[in-house]
């Protein structure tokens, strides 16, 4: 392995490293590996992937090819929150857009783009599947409902880490 | 099993394990394809070939559906018809129109369905991928912009070629073919043998074309002397470009439409081969006798050369030093004119789309162009190549014998270095080496040479190279003499040579019949064997004056550090 590029923390490699030993030569585990990487960095590496076919006897592009295939797989690290906006009908009508607008102000970046600390990112979709509360948006995860532009500031800024 | 179906109303016989496809054109009817390959790319996704059976509710895809007894089948109805237009407006609508600019322009598979079926390139408009164009690697050119998603490249590249330089990248929309993180070609396991520009329906993957340079060289009216020199199996395919039948030997035609192009020598790369022969067999005879180094790899092929340098770089110090035929002619006839105070400029005439890297490398030679290529300069010169007379080679690299031709089809290099081996070591000839020849992909053989016995493996398409590499590296194999080329079949169906209609005739019948083309003619030679080459032994004695340290110099790669890298 490369020493010059680190890949993650010690403990992300081991735990790395165990996996490619587990699915050793056995490319029908493809999937597993990859969901398995990226649960354990939070992203599949570019560095990984020739680590992962050298173990699993996988080409390389086919591996790539997969990533790029499954929305499910991402190759850019995470950032620590994920701001989710619902644009659904629901949401859209009761002024999603603007609560978007404040918050890619408030944050300088635009959606799909994670901030320059990695702190922030923000995603949208088009259902969060809780329309009584719309406008929704969540971070990671948890659901902020019937949001307003002037709630933005305050639900931002109790994320004090 | 044998069954019968009615196929546009006539009655036919098949087996039912055939597809409404391979049925069809047994039968001469024609049903159109974009990215059926037989045997390695079946995915069905093209639409094209869709036909109408009767008591299905939809049509279904003739190159992915088993006949079955009594089946009624409809190639022609208006539905069909409809459907295959439909099909090919779709694909057409993100398709970068620019055909007249196109490489591909009147030689293109997906332009002649659109002009047979009519298709309004207007109908379906919308967004369309932008044409990102690239030229990193020294042999291919790629567009994305003009690739349709046929997948025929991939599988090529996978399956005959095990290189899995590319791959369908992104998804929807986005979904292209790319390399690994889609760096550029150069950077990706690509060898250069460009097995997928004769699959691409497209004018989506291309070559670098030098077709200019090499008209700019042949206009320009100076004293420097210019060279061209052609390898064996170029004469073998040349004839397709004009109409000929696949194979059919036209070497005489070549070698004056060569000079009328203008250039002041033509030389023979079989006279190239034959030296490799003899340094090559020399080579081995020292391995064999001092049991170091072996085993020996041949080392003629750019392509596989870039391989073992990419895949099995352990491999590479047993890399044979004796340069490729290629190169070695190019070195003695530069050579050659310097030792007279002329300036010499040559250009390579390859079935090969990988040399193109090789002479880059080692700047001896100027320019590589393909079979292709070749057949441009001579359409564009306006030379009538069809009712040209036949010339001979020039002295003094004019002289081959069988051994140097066969270089063209795999295990010729094999066979030409035993059939020297033999002579050097036992003094007898032994001129057809039968079992070395028509392999499946993979040939073992043990033969003798006098009292030594040696394990010989002769490999095509690099697909199959992994499986006597990796037997050799756990120590499964022990061969003493390894003969591999890149593309199936060897250099008769190499990259650079004429693109030839895989519907109407399989590769497997290509490499069959340009193969025995190279046969018949070994076969017609006086002179088998390159021991035997007169004009070998007078450039040995009159030119290299038998000094070793200069024989060395010109036609052995400085080894193991030499690369085919470019630094």
């Amino acid at each position: 392995m490369c020493n010059c590029v680190r890949l993650g923390t010690d403990e992300q490699v081991k735990k790395f490293e165990a996996v490619l030993e587990e699915y050793k030569g056995s490319p029908d585990n493809v999937m597993v590996v990859l969901q398995k990487t990226q649960g354990i960095f939070g992203y599949i590496p570019e560095l990984s992937v020739k680590q992962i076919s050298e173990s699993i006897h996988v080409p390389e592009s086919k591996i790539y090819g997969i990533i790029t295939f499954y929305s499910q797989f991402t190759l850019t690290p995470k950032a620590k929150y994920n701001i989710d906006i619902c644009l659904g009908t629901a949401c859209f009508v009761l002024g999603a857009n603007d609560v978007l607008e404040k918050i890619k102000t408030k944050l300088g970046v635009d959606v799909g783009e994670m901030t320059s600390d990695g702190k922030w990112i923000i995603t949208s979709c088009r259902c969060l599947g809780c329309c009584g509360l719309a406008p929704a948006m969540t971070i990671n995860g948890e659901v902020y409902g019937k949001m307003t532009v002037e709630k933005v500031d305050e639900i931002l800024d109790s994320f004090t880490d | 099993m044998e069954i019968r179906l009615t196929i546009d109303g006539k009655s036919v016989k098949a087996d039912d394990q055939m597809t409404i496809l391979q049925v069809a054109r047994a039968k001469g009817i024609d049903i159109p394809t974009l990215c059926y390959l037989k045997g390695v790319n079946e995915p069905a996704s093209c639409r094209v070939c869709v036909v109408e059976v009767e008591g299905m509710r939809n049509l279904v895809t003739a190159c992915t559906t088993k006949v079955k007894d009594g089946m009624v089948i409809r190639t022609n109805t208006m539905r069909v018809v409809r459907a295959r237009k439909t099909a090919l407006e779709l694909l057409l609508s993100n398709h970068n129109k620019n055909c007249l600019d196109c490489p591909k322009n009147l030689k293109c598979d997906f332009q002649r369905l659109v002009e047979k079926f009519d298709c309004k390139s207007s109908k379906y408009e919308g967004e369309t991928t932008k044409s990102v164009i690239d030229d990193s690697n020294h042999s291919i050119v790629r567009d994305v912009s003009k690739c349709i998603l046929c997948g025929k490249c991939v599988s090529v590249c996978a399956k005959r070629q095990g290189c899995y330089a590319i791959e369908k990248i992104n998804r929807g929309f986005e979904t292209k073919v790319g390399t690994n993180f889609d760096k550029p070609m150069q950077e990706s396991m690509c060898v250069g043998c460009g097995q997928c520009v004769l699959v691409c329906p497209t004018g989506a993957l291309s070559l670098h074309s030098n077709v200019d340079d090499v008209m700019k060289l042949l206009s320009r009216n100076d004293d420097v002397i210019k060279v061209a020199q052609v390898a064996p199996s170029v004469r073998v395919s040349i004839g397709e470009e004009f109409g000929g039948k696949i194979g059919e030997f036209k070497e005489g035609q070549m070698v004056s439409a060569l000079k009328e192009l203008g250039f002041d020598y033509v030389f023979d790369v079989n006279m190239g081969a034959d030296f490799t022969v003899v340094e090559e067999a020399q080579e081995l005879i020292e391995k064999l006798q001092s049991g170091k180094g072996l085993p020996l790899f041949t080392s003629c092929c750019p392509a596989w050369f870039n391989y073992c340098e990419k895949a099995y770089p352990e491999f590479v110090g047993n890399m044979s030093s004796s340069k490729s035929p290629n190169e070695m002619l190019g070195s003695l006839v530069k050579y050659y004119f310097e030792q007279q105070g002329k300036k010499v400029e040559i250009v390579s005439v390859m079935p090969c789309t990988a040399k193109k890297r090789e002479i880059i490398a080692h700047g001896t030679i100027d320019y590589s162009i393909t079979t292709r290529e070749l057949g441009k300069l001579i359409k564009l010169k306006n030379i009538d190549f069809n009712k040209l007379p036949e010339s001979e080679f020039d002295d003094p690299f004019g002289e081959y014998t069988g051994a140097g031709l066969i270089f063209g089809v795999t295990g010729g290099v094999t066979e030409a270095a035993l059939r020297y081996a033999v002579y050097k070591l036992t003094g007898k000839t032994r001129d057809i080496i039968e079992e070395v020849r028509y392999s499946d992909g993979v040939k073992e053989v043990t033969t003798s040479i006098g009292d030594t016995k040696i394990n010989l493996a002769i490999v095509h398409g690099l697909a199959n190279a992994p499986k006597v590499l990796d037997a050799i590296k756990s120590g499964e194999k022990n061969y003493q003499f390894v003969e591999i080329m890149a593309c199936p079949g060897g250099c008769v169906n190499g990259g650079g040579q004429s693109f030839v209609d895989y519907n109407k005739t399989d590769v497997e019948e290509v490499i069959k019949r340009r193969s025995a083309s190279i046969y018949k003619a070994d076969w017609d030679m006086k002179f088998k064997q390159s021991g035997e080459n007169k004009g070998v032994a007078k450039i040995y004695k009159d030119l290299l004056k038998g000094d070793h340290k200069l024989i060395h110099e010109l036609l052995h790669y400085t080894h193991p550090n030499d690369s085919m890298y470019l630094k």
